[in-house]
C-alpha cells in the first residue's frame, strides 16, 4: 500500500467511528483514529495524515479548539479538514468554517461512499 | 467595541443559513423573492450546457449580494437557466427583497454597494465572455486560476498560494472543460513552471508571467 493515503479519525461516539473506520480500511486508506482530540492532535502532528474527519463535539477539548491549534501549527494550517457535526450545531461549524474546512457533514445525512468519493477526490488517491 | 453599521443591525433580523460545499442555493429557472448575502465562504453562478459541461460566468466572495440582478419588473432576471451553488461551505443571509428595497429607500448611500458590486460582476463577465469566445483551453484554465488567486490567493514571499483545496475537477467546472482537458493544461502550466501545488493547495510560482500567458 505504498500509495495508499493516510486519513485521521476524531469521533467519540464509537459506532460512528467504527462505521468510519471500517469503511476507509475498505478503501485502502491508511486510517488512524482517535476518540479525543488531545489524541487527535498528537496523532495529526505526529504522522501528518493527508485528510482530517474531526467530530465538532467531543469530551474534554472540543473539535473548534482542536482545529484552532492545528491551524496555529505551519503543517496543520493547510491539512484538509471535515467537520462531523449534528443538525444543532450550526453556531459550532460556522466557527469552524472561519477557521478553514473543507466541508461539513451532518452525521445524521452521512452517506459513506458520498464521504470517501469526496476524500478521495481532495487527496487525488 | 465598534458599534455595529445600519447594515449588521438590519441583517441581524435574519437567521443564518448554512450550505455544505456543492450544495445548489438557487436552482436553474427558480424564481426566488429572496437575495441572499454571504457572510463566508464562495458561491459559483453556473450555466450547464447541453452535453453537461458546466461552465462558471462568476465567483461571489463574502460580503457580496447575488443574484446581482433582481429589480427588474419584479424579476430575477439573471436566474432563469443559471444556478447558484456552494463552491466552498458558506453562511448566507436569505432576504426578502422587499425588506431589502425598503431598507435600501431608508439608507440610499448603501446603494453605491450594491452599485460596485454590479460593475464588479459585469467587469468580470465581459472578461470571461471575450476569453470564452476567442481564446482555446490553455488560456480558459488559466482565466480560472487567475479567478482563484483573486479570491482565495494568499501571498507567501514570491509564490501565491491558492487557499482552498481546489481539485482539477473544480477547475473543470469553473473553467466548463472536461476533468481530462484540465490536467492536461495543468501539467503544461507546471512544466513551464508556473504553478506547482504545496502543502494540499495549487501553488502560482510567479503571477506576473502567468497573466502574461494570456497574451501568448
Amino acid at each position: 500500500m505504498k500509495n495508499s493515503k493516510k486519513i485521521l479519525i476524531i469521533e467519540d461516539e464509537a459506532d460512528i467511528l467504527e462505521l468510519l473506520v471500517d469503511k476507509f480500511v475498505s478503501e485502502k486508506f491508511k486510517v488512524l483514529q482517535s476518540t479525543s482530540a488531545e489524541k487527535g492532535i498528537k496523532l495529526a502532528l505526529a504522522n501528518k495524515p493527508d485528510f482530517i474527519l474531526l467530530d465538532i463535539i467531543l469530551f474534554k477539548m472540543d473539535g473548534i479548539t482542536m482545529l484552532k491549534k492545528l491551524r496555529q501549527n505551519p503543517w496543520g494550517k493547510n491539512v484538509p479538514v471535515i467537520i462531523l457535526s449534528n443538525v444543532t450545531d450550526q453556531t459550532k461549524v460556522s466557527e469552524a468554517m472561519r477557521l478553514g474546512v473543507y466541508d461539513y457533514i451532518i452525521k445524521t445525512n452521512l452517506i459513506l461512499n458520498d464521504l470517501v468519493k469526496q476524500v478521495k477526490e481532495v487527496t487525488n488517491f | 467595541m465598534t458599534k455595529p453599521s445600519t447594515f449588521e443591525t438590519f441583517l441581524k433580523q435574519f437567521k443564518p443559513i448554512l450550505y455544505r460545499r456543492k450544495e445548489r442555493i438557487i436552482l436553474p429557472g427558480e424564481d426566488t423573492d429572496f437575495v441572499f448575502y454571504i457572510a463566508q465562504g464562495h458561491v459559483k453562478q453556473s450555466i450547464l450546457s447541453l452535453n453537461g459541461n458546466q461552465f462558471t460566468p462568476y465567483i461571489f466572495a463574502p460580503s457580496t449580494f447575488f443574484p446581482q440582478i433582481w429589480l427588474e419588473e419584479n424579476k430575477l432576471l439573471d436566474t432563469r437557466d443559471h444556478e447558484y451553488e456552494s463552491l466552498t461551505p458558506v453562511e448566507v443571509y436569505r432576504i426578502p427583497k422587499e425588506q431589502l428595497l425598503s431598507y435600501l429607500r431608508e439608507n440610499p448611500n448603501e446603494v453605491f454597494i450594491l452599485h460596485e458590486q454590479l460593475t464588479v460582476y459585469s467587469a468580470e463577465l465581459l472578461k470571461k465572455l471575450e476569453t470564452r469566445v476567442f481564446s482555446d483551453a490553455y488560456h480558459l484554465v488559466i482565466l480560472a486560476l487567475l479567478d482563484l488567486v483573486r479570491l482565495f490567493g494568499q501571498k507567501e514571499e514570491k509564490i501565491i498560494l491558492i487557499e482552498y483545496w481546489f481539485t482539477h475537477h473544480d477547475i473543470a467546472n469553473i473553467s466548463g472543460l472536461s476533468r481530462e482537458v484540465v490536467t492536461k493544461q495543468m501539467n503544461k502550466l507546471a512544466e513551464k513552471k508556473l504553478i506547482s501545488y504545496k502543502n494540499h493547495f495549487i501553488t502560482i510560482n510567479n503571477l506576473e508571467l502567468l497573466k502574461a500567458e494570456l497574451e501568448t
